[in-house]
């Protein structure tokens, strides 16, 4: 329990006392989490089970209340949908480079920025910078970066590249984005796994010392592994946060998702659906909910992957 | 030792404050020079906003990203010393003539959209001006910043839509068929606004199947062709094209004379930009009755055959291919010498030396003279409470002295032929906007097609990149068109 209670004091409690003071405790309990479980349960319960609902219906763009029944037929749209098709497989794409980089990056980092260097502090801050920064202000600073006489062209041309137009360019424009992507999210990933490296006893590598291991193998047969439940989590954190990549896609292609198709991610999908098209806001819903299956499916498989016994 | 670390700590601290109020200012710089090439629309949907006109139909399509960028008046940022001037000028005049009406009164809630603080400041000229004109109606004014239609769209669907709101010529049907507009003519009859004095093909765009009209337009755009008088001097060209094939001539000369990294025409794949050439090739995209799609026509494909086929000829590039965010920004920049924009152009350019470089022509003729019309209209929700006093304040926004202070400034071109020749005789150099008025078709298609551009440009952007050939790309498009018909 978390209150804590003066031993002593504890000792000249009554039972009953002790009774009503545990009750007390309980509903401290429930008052602390009530407005979170509110602010849960306005702000995503309650749209998760309205879209499951909208997910059924053929749905008038100007009045939603002005719905008829249609069963799974929005379902069976979304999925014979060549548009969702391209969809998924951009985000696929994205998920799996943006997620490996950027879980390997920070992992670099962080065990970087945890040794005594000088001015470590500087560093950690600066690593992080990009993630409290707004992503749609990123987004347009990039957009500056990407252009075709931009910062980084004029980098590559150094070196007698002749740079492409990066985000104008069907082969370039999603890889732009995992490229700024990566550079946002890696400093939060980097922070959660700093915290995970501090966690781990000194002990344990002064023991791997005295066996003679070496810091190559003190990285793979300590670190590494004692790390396992952080990996899980920034993979699961970056898994759902690619999924559901919109803002970086729709600043960089303008709200097209363009050129060709290329940057047209899942939720951009959905978005086009709910706001570009006329009546398709069951189109969107049900859209979301296949999204909303597939993060489950590949968040649960990725638990059997990362199955965690360790105990330190 | 510790204060040493503390000095030591504070210095870092000092080191990176510094480099996050750089990079602070070198956000700022980057919106701010975003701004101009955005059609000034400000903060973040400025880039956006640039490039929005490269997908959007340039001015008027609200259906992208940047409603702010997107709007017929879009361009905004005029010259500051004529506004100024004329605007007081015109409010003067304005405010004489009137006598208060105190007969109509009620509550107005009108949603508008921001592309510049020029723009800005004259709605809320117009609104203190009807403050005074109509003193009991109470006018609360919310600014949607950007993605205009979309938020519009969510707040109707919500319930929550605003009495008088902006729509564009592209969408307008899917509003009018979704029952969300009121139609205007017998508050016209009641408040003697005559909709003979606007042009006709604009009132046209907001007629529904049953002629009766939802919207007053506030103002309009065409495309026309913008071309740099020193580049064309250069390559000794001695008279602007006035056909399709005295372009392509010219543009030939052109590419003779200019440097690396330009191109004689900057031209993107865009859909807006395309189908002023099908007309002219007597084609369309979709048929007039809105029943069949003419994609798979001769017009079509001869239409496209010429504006893809500059590109191949190495006589237009892309705007991002030269740097710039949209094809009017590469002219400004002087990155290409002929862009087809329309008056949203003027403002940004206005703002750099290129201006007195630059002239503008009606788009050269091709089988038959023809281009694009861009407008937005003032339209009054169905579920207005104080249906009297919207329409009062509706017919007040675009009445002549009001709409004279929108294009005194030149932000766009007056939706009343009456203001026509006093808009030529201050803007003579932008008489081929007005000119190009007659012979225009709207920047429209039907109902179901509000979102259309947006699903054909990806087929003209594979054609462009060269990952589709151009049968391929025709046949997709007519079946684009086909299915959004059934």
């Amino acid at each position: 329990m978390a209150r804590s209670v003066n031993p002593a004091q504890a000792a000249v409690m009554t039972g009953s006392s002790l009774a009503r003071q545990k009750l007390m405790d309980k509903w401290a309990g429930v008052l602390f989490v009530l407005p979170a479980l509110i602010f849960f349960m306005v702000f995503t319960a309650y749209p998760i089970v309205y879209g499951l609902f909208l997910s059924l219906f053929k749905i008038n763009t100007f009045n939603i209340d002005d719905r008829t029944f249609v069963g799974l037929d929005n379902f069976s749209k979304v999925l014979v949908s060549d548009d969702f098709h391209t969809a998924l497989l951009n985000t696929a794409v994205f998920s799996f480079f943006v997620v490996t980089i950027q879980t390997v990056l920070s992992l670099l980092l962080a065990v970087a920025v945890n040794q005594k260097i000088r001015g470590k502090t500087f560093f950690r801050t600066a690593f992080f910078f990009p993630s409290i920064s707004s992503s749609v202000v990123i987004s347009i600073i990039f957009l500056w970066v990407f252009n075709q006489n931009g910062l980084l062209n004029y980098g590559l041309s150094m070196f007698g590249i002749h740079g492409p137009t990066w985000v104008d360019d069907p082969k370039t424009a999603l890889p732009s984005i995992m490229g700024l992507n990566i550079w946002t999210t890696s400093g939060t990933m980097m922070i959660l796994y700093l915290a995970a490296l501090q966690d781990i006893p000194a002990h344990l590598y002064e023991a791997a010392s005295v066996d003679g291991a070496t810091p190559v193998q003190r990285f793979f047969r300590i670190t590494l592994p004692l790390l396992t439940p952080t990996t899980f989590f920034v993979v699961t954190l970056g898994l759902i946060g690619t999924f559901q990549v919109f803002d970086q896609a729709f600043v960089i292609s303008n709200g097209s998702g363009g050129p060709e198709k290329s940057t047209l991610t899942a939720v951009f999908y959905i978005y086009q659906q709910a706001f570009k098209e006329s009546n398709h806001m069951g189109i969107a819903a049900a859209g979301s909910v296949v999204l909303l299956a597939i993060i489950m499916v590949v968040t649960v498989l990725q638990k059997f992957l990362f199955k965690t016994d360790q105990e330190y | 030792m510790s204060t040493i670390k503390g000095l030591r700590r504070v210095s870092w601290l000092a080191v990176f404050s510094l480099l996050v109020a750089m990079l602070l200012v070198a956000c700022g710089d980057a919106t701010n020079t975003a701004g101009p090439a955005a059609g000034g629309s400000t903060a973040t949907t400025a880039a956006a906003g640039g490039a929005a006109m490269t997908t959007a139909a340039g001015g008027a399509a609200m259906t992208t990203a940047a409603g702010g960028a997107a709007m017929t008046t879009a361009a905004a940022g005029a010259a500051m010393t004529t506004a100024a001037g004329g605007a007081a000028m015109t409010t003067a005049a304005a405010g004489a003539a009137m006598t208060p009406n105190t007969t109509v009164s009620g509550n107005v809630r009108i949603s508008t959209a921001t592309s510049s603080p020029e723009e800005d400041a004259i709605v809320d000229q117009q609104l203190a001006n009807f403050a005074k004109a109509y003193p009991n109606i109470k006018v609360q004014r919310e600014v949607i910043a950007s993605d205009y239609d979309t938020k519009i769209k969510t707040l109707i669907a919500g319930g929550n839509a605003p009495d008088i709101f902006y729509v564009d010529s592209l969408i307008a049907p899917d509003y009018i068929n979704g029952k969300v507009l009121e139609p205007l003519n017998s508050y016209a009859d009641k408040f003697k606004v005559n909709l003979g004095d606007f042009y006709p093909n604009l009132i046209k765009a907001f007629t529904g199947p049953d002629n009766m009209a939802y919207g007053l337009p506030k103002d309009h755009n065409t495309l026309v062709m913008f071309y740099n008088k020193e580049m064309f001097q250069k390559a000794g060209i001695t008279s602007v094209p006035t056909t399709i094939d005295e372009l392509k001539a010219a543009l030939t000369k052109l590419k003779g004379t200019m440097p690396a990294g330009t191109a004689p025409l900057a031209a993107d794949p865009d859909l807006a930009r395309v189908l002023p050439w099908v007309y002219e090739y007597n084609g369309g995209i979709v048929a007039p009755d809105g029943k069949s799609s003419l994609a798979s026509g001769d017009g079509f494909k001869k239409g496209l055959d010429f504006y893809y086929g500059l590109r191949k000829d190495g006589l237009s590039k892309k705007a991002s291919e030269l740097g710039a965010d949209w094809a009017g920004d590469a002219l400004i920049k002087e990155k290409a010498a002929v862009a087809f924009e329309g008056g949203w152009l003027i403002p940004p350019l206005n703002k750099t030396p290129t201006k007195d470089k630059v002239g503008i022509a009606p788009l050269p003729k091709g089988d038959v003279q023809a281009t694009l019309d861009f407008t937005v209209a003032y339209v009054m929700s169905a579920k207005a409470k104080d249906k009297d006093a919207t329409f009062a304040l509706l017919s007040f926004l675009t009445s002549e002295s009001q709409q004279r202070l929108l294009s005194d400034i030149g932000l766009a071109l007056p939706s009343r032929s009456a203001l026509t020749d006093g808009f030529v005789q201050k803007f003579p150099e932008r008489k081929a906007l007005v000119d190009s008025t007659t012979f225009a078709k709207p920047w429209q298609f039907g109902p179901g097609f509000g979102g259309f551009a947006d699903k054909i440009n990806p087929e003209l952007q594979s054609l462009f990149s060269g990952s589709k050939p151009e049968d391929q790309v025709i046949k997709n498009i007519d079946g684009l068109v086909k299915g959004q018909l059934q």
